[in-house]
């Protein structure tokens, strides 16, 4: 199993998720994120910068090969990055299913109050 | 006015060292391409800016000493329309990117989340941050020297002494810098700077460390 990792940032996050169905370019990544998001995230070119600086150096990605005279450089995403994308992801979706338990509950007694 | 060789409206302004003060220098160049002006060039103390009323620009200022693929650095930047401005000082990078009107503004941002911004104003702040314990110790040691030279009476005493209220100014100079850096960290707005005070009193040192020397030379002192 591999080591815990902290949570994701939500840029770390869309990157990730956004090279999860396939290789991509960066600016590629920017204009999914923001359309996944519904605009609610973007990504500038110094986060991309950094955030692919840091996931090149964790091995979460790599940058692929050129086919066929590319003009923009690909990344790829690796084993190690498809894992931490998970295990965000299965944590988010904790979150989620936690906070939806709680706040079913509230409203159920809310609304039995009310009657 | 001043014309390049394209035979373009140029004008150059001066201001001392406002690029350590990120966002009020972007929006100083913001305000002026929204005037017709756009910064082409910036030096230490030296901006140019060409006129074209028909374009309008918005500016970022990034700090990175640390590029390890300069290639992928300015891909990342021009994919997204942003043009590199000359920019003197290895480290820093200007850009511009054209405004289209009724965009948001923050689609003009290079840094987009709290951790890559911060991670940016941390590596500027450690550079201002050891500049200025250098400066400390330059400091000690022209007190250390004056002090010795005023002991022993020796002529050049008079030099001595000025060394380290230069020293001092320097010192000022980065501290003020650094903790300019970690209040834009801290999401809270830098104290405005007086360089104009600074300057005038950094000049009247010089002016009087050189007229030392000069009267020296000549026997008056």
């Amino acid at each position: 199993m591999g080591k815990q990792t902290e949570p994701l940032t939500e840029s770390y996050f869309y990157i990730l998720l956004c090279l999860y169905g396939g290789d991509n370019h960066g600016y590629g990544i920017m204009q999914m994120t923001d359309q996944l998001s519904g605009g609610r995230v973007k990504i500038g070119s110094g986060t991309m910068y950094g955030a692919t600086g840091n996931m090149l150096k964790k091995g979460w990605i790599i940058e692929r090969p050129e086919i066929g005279g590319e003009r923009r450089r690909m990344y790829r995403m690796t084993d190690e990055g498809r894992r931490v994308f998970l295990e965000e992801y299965r944590r988010i979706s904790a979150l989620a299913a936690s906070a939806a338990e709680v706040i079913g509950a509230a409203e159920a007694n809310h609304a039995a109050k009310e009657f | 006015m001043e014309k390049n060789a394209f035979g373009q409206n140029i004008k150059k302004r001066h201001s001392l060292f406002t690029r350590w003060e990120f966002d009020a220098a972007a929006e100083e160049f913001n305000r002026m391409s929204e005037q017709g002006w756009h910064v082409t060039e910036v030096g230490f103390y030296t901006q140019t800016y060409v006129y074209n009323p028909n374009l309008k620009y918005r500016y970022q200022i990034d700090y990175n000493h640390s590029i390890t693929d300069p290639v992928r650095y300015y891909e990342s930047f021009a994919d997204a329309g942003w043009i590199p401005v000359k920019c003197k000082g290895n480290d820093w990078h200007v850009f511009a990117r054209e405004y289209a009107d009724g965009n948001p503004e923050e689609a003009y941002m290079i840094y987009t989340d709290g951790q890559s911004k911060a991670e940016m104003y941390r590596r500027a702040r450690r550079f201002v941050g050891i500049a200025a314990i250098i400066w400390i110790f330059c400091l000690a040691q022209g007190i250390y020297s004056a002090i010795s030279a005023v002991a022993a009476s020796s002529n050049l005493a008079f030099m001595e002494v000025w060394t380290p209220v230069l020293q001092v100014l320097n010192v000022y100079l980065f501290s003020r810098w650094y903790f300019s850096v970690r209040s834009l960290e801290k999401g809270k707005k830098p104290r405005r700077f007086h360089y104009f005070a600074f300057v005038t009193v950094g000049v009247t040192v010089i002016i009087l460390s050189m007229g030392s020397i000069l009267l020296n030379s000549f026997g008056v002192m």
